[in-house]
């Protein structure tokens, strides 16, 4: 555990990607398989499920330094996260100046004492938890408590850890991050597997790193001859790979999620393909030629049960776009030109939940008059994807662009603020936005991005000195900034107070020119639900 | 009595502070020794019009009327209706409890007010200073490590020693009888390869000093005790430091006065005056 604490205090002192690939490739390079299998599961946002609550960790972190529960919560609202706000709390208390420090590897933390508290009664976990704290550190204390509550952010994005592995393993990124696509378990095996030399074969389960595509910033223009790229409709749905390999079909979500017991109609559709078959595409709820609405397709996912209803009221396609593997051959170097003519042979003729991307040709002008009826068909916009490309791994600029359309947006009125988390922590930056309904603001999202730090630091003074009430760390606030709001799609709601719910809300700006009165009314937003 | 005595390059504050000129003895505490220092120095010092006998001779302040507020030296400052002045800081009070003089009334900063904030020990800061610049020698960087310019600045000047200063720190050293060099204009980054260059925490966002390149930015401040102030800073380290009172200080100081009127200021005040109300201490909170 203290090559793993010395680790994440060194990935958490430095700015420097070169300073923390190095940590990084130090740390793989000296730590035993198991640990390292261990601290990659962490690293790379995998997390072990939690078995003892938030609440209780809180709690009886108060009962062992005395401090009551409202003012955890004030000290919560300024740090945003629970694992440093006891590891602070200990310090102050005088309690992370161990007489005998735990000298336990990583593993066996993970395996022999975090696991086991699987079923064990709170009154257990409670001793078992008070005892462990007192073994450890500072900094020890803050590991153990992010590996109990999940929450690892330390600065390190996986790419990075990916490109300290293949350092080690002296492999190349790109084949690292697909070793480590889909089911990832932490064991000397698996870490010995990954960092093997390039002749080890793939699990047949195992997708490929997703491409993922930029948003388009130039103008078309700058593209050049609209010939040279493939032109489709951004769909709003999940983006997956279908995989048909030996007797196995997996269905994988860019989440590295298996989906496929959502989607049987996709998984059976799949099974019909030739061994050795990759399709990357995007599930919709599909239904006369047109998708449903992403709250629609949301059912197919929520639900534990796929009853014959909700099978019957979300059809689901794969509506696809790309050919990665076909007859067990890695085609992702070809050009897309040649996936794309292998994808429309691969699918013709085949049944309706797996469909070929349609495409769309025309001058720059001409795209673009169809990208602004977008909207009308319940897609995003345009994807432009380079005929001459690869299937790259990653957000790579250059060959795939998303050229959306405007999103809509509303004149919303600031109503409530509370502190965010992490690096927000201690500045209010989680705002609540209301519309009018019956002459009352009923809220109608909630943003977190879109501001500036200078913006925020201003914000936050205003707020603070035009809370009218406070609830824990929610503050109710002077109605009387207006923002202009984003999003992406509108959906009725019960969950919402105003009977809506809005996709992917950001902030655009601040309308100094609009008094509170100015903002939008329901009745408008419920007018844009035609759209969707 | 306000005593006042010059010092070399300014006049230090020495002895009981502000004391209400009615009833010559410690009736009010100021407890930031070092502002005031600085006010007076920077010929910023805010005076109640019955103390304005006890200024030095041809030395410039500002007259306030009672039960106005105003700025001492960037920090907030309230004359009340009594003519006692509270000011918002903590220095002495970081101290060793018994060393604050009695007093009836005892103005205490809750910048950090919450049983989150510790400092760490001198030996666990030089120690920590000592890595980060051997690293940063060893690279050939140069470190621009900003804090306040105040107490908290002359500390770092005095761990590290050898140290380039922005103008503004240079002149509080200078006032404060310590030797510091100015950056170079031309070549600056070279001159400071491996070496400290001590500035406010303005040069982060907008930078005065010859430009840098390549260069490690650090922090000192309470604040750095928490991870998500190092990371909103996007800086390379943060170390923490403060003039301020702790929690474990600001508890003491409480205990050891306990027949002192409490008045609390600063971001947690309120909560600390919750905290110490079951307690059996009522404090007023200054805002």
């Amino acid at each position: 555990m203290k090559r793993f604490v010395a680790l994440f205090e060194a990935l958490d002192q430095t700015q420097s990607t070169s300073g923390k690939i190095a940590a990084l490739a130090e740390y793989f390079r000296s730590a035993p398989p198991d640990d390292a299998a261990w601290a990659l599961t962490f690293l790379t946002g995998r997390r072990l499920k939690r078995h003892v609550a938030y609440g209780l960790l809180a709690q009886w972190a108060g009962e062992l330094t005395n401090v009551t529960d409202w003012l955890i919560s004030e000290c919560y609202g300024e740090v945003g996260d629970l694992a440093e706000l006891i590891a602070l709390l200990f310090d102050t208390a005088g309690l992370t100046k161990p007489a005998t420090p735990s000298e336990l590897s990583l593993t066996a933390w993970v395996e022999q004492r975090i696991l086991p508290l699987k079923g064990l009664d709170e009154a257990e976990q409670r001793a078992r938890l008070l005892a462990w704290w007192r073994e450890l550190d500072f900094s020890g204390v803050l590991v153990l408590n992010k590996l109990l509550t999940g929450e690892f952010r330390v600065g390190a994005a996986e790419t990075l850890v990916l490109r300290a592995i293949a350092e080690v393993a002296e492999l190349p990124p790109d084949v690292v991050a697909h070793r480590m696509m889909g089911t990832w378990s932490p064991t000397p095996d698996a870490f010995r597997a990954l960092v093997a030399p390039q002749t080890a074969e793939s699990s047949r389960s195992q997708p490929y790193p997703f491409y993922l595509a930029s948003p388009l910033q130039d103008p078309v223009e700058s593209l050049g001859d609209p010939a040279s790229w493939l032109v489709e409709w951004k769909w709003d749905g999940i983006r997956a790979q279908a995989i048909h390999r030996g007797d196995e079909v997996h269905i994988w979500s860019r989440g590295e999620e298996r989906i496929g017991d959502r989607f049987p109609e996709i998984r059976d559709a799949t099974r019909a393909l030739p061994d050795g078959t990759v399709l990357d595409g995007e599930i919709l709820a599909w239904r006369d030629d047109r998708p449903l609405p992403f709250s629609t397709l949301q059912r197919r996912i929520g639900r534990v049960e796929l009853t014959p209803e909700i099978l019957a009221d979300a059809p689901a396609v794969l509506m696809a776009f790309d050919l990665l593997e076909a007859d067990g051959v890695d085609l992702r170097e070809k050009p897309l030109r040649e996936r794309r003519a292998r994808l429309s042979e691969l699918l013709a003729g085949r049944g309706p939940a797996l469909q070929i991307s349609a495409t769309l040709s025309g001058t720059w002008e001409a795209l673009a008059a169809q990208r602004e009826g977008a909207r009308e068909l319940g897609v995003e916009g345009l994807m432009l994807k380079s005929l001459d490309g690869p299937y790259r791994a990653g957000r790579k600029r250059g060959e795939w662009w998303k050229w959306k359309i405007a999103p809509f947006t509303l004149d919303a009125v600031l109503i409530y603020a509370q502190p965010g988390s992490g690096r927000r922590a201690s500045l209010l930056t989680d705002y609540t936005f209301g519309i009018w309904k019956e002459g009352a603001l009923v809220p109608i999202a909630k943003a977190y991005s879109g501001l500036s730090d200078a913006e925020i630091a201003e914000l936050d003074a205003w707020l603070r000195a035009h809370t009218r009430e406070k609830h824990g760390p929610v503050r109710v606030v002077d109605p009387e900034l207006v923002f202009e709001l984003a999003f992406e799609g509108i959906a009725l709601s019960n969950r919402h107070k105003s009977g809506i719910a809005v996709r992917f809300p950001r902030i655009l700006r601040q309308r100094l020119d609009k008094k509170p009165a100015d903002a939008d009314t329901l009745e408008r937003v419920q007018e844009l639900l035609r759209y969707s | 009595m306000l005593a006042l005595r010059a010092i070399e390059g300014g006049i230090e504050v020495a002895g009981a502070f502000v004391v209400n000129p009615r009833a010559p003895v410690a009736r009010a505490l100021v407890t930031h020794a070092s502002r005031i220092r600085d006010a007076l120095a920077a010929n910023e010092l805010v005076v109640p019009a019955p103390l304005a006998f006890a200024l030095p001779e041809n030395h410039a302040a500002r007259i306030v009327e009672p039960d106005s507020k105003f700025s001492l030296g960037g920090l907030e400052a309230q004359l009340d209706a009594s003519l006692q002045l509270h000011v918002a800081d903590t220095t002495l009070v970081t101290g060793a409890p018994s060393a604050i003089p009695n007093c009836e009334q005892l103005v205490l900063d809750a910048t950090y007010g919450l049983p989150l904030f510790r400092w760490a020990a001198r030996e666990d800061l030089v120690d920590a200073l000592r890595i980060w610049r051997q690293l940063n020698v060893d690279a050939g960087r140069p470190m621009l490590l900003c804090a306040e310019p105040t107490d908290e600045a002359l500390r770092l000047i005095d761990l590290l020693g050898d140290v380039f200063a922005h103008p503004e720190i240079e002149a509080l050293a200078i006032r404060t009888g310590r030797r510091v060099e100015r950056l170079p204009m031309r070549g600056a980054s070279r001159a400071a390869a491996g070496r400290v260059i001590l500035a406010p925490f303005s040069e982060l966002e907008n930078p005065t000093l010859p430009k840098l390149t390549g260069h490690e930015k650090a922090l000192a401040s309470g604040r750095m005790r928490l991870r998500g102030n190092r990371r909103r800073l996007a800086i390379h380290r943060g170390f923490t430091l403060s003039s301020r009172a702790d929690w474990p200080a600001l508890l003491a100081t409480i205990d050891a006065h306990r027949d002192a009127k409490l008045v609390l200021t600063g971001a947690h005040a309120s909560t600390l005056a919750r905290f110490l109300a079951p307690r059996g201490r009522l404090a007023s909170v200054l805002s």
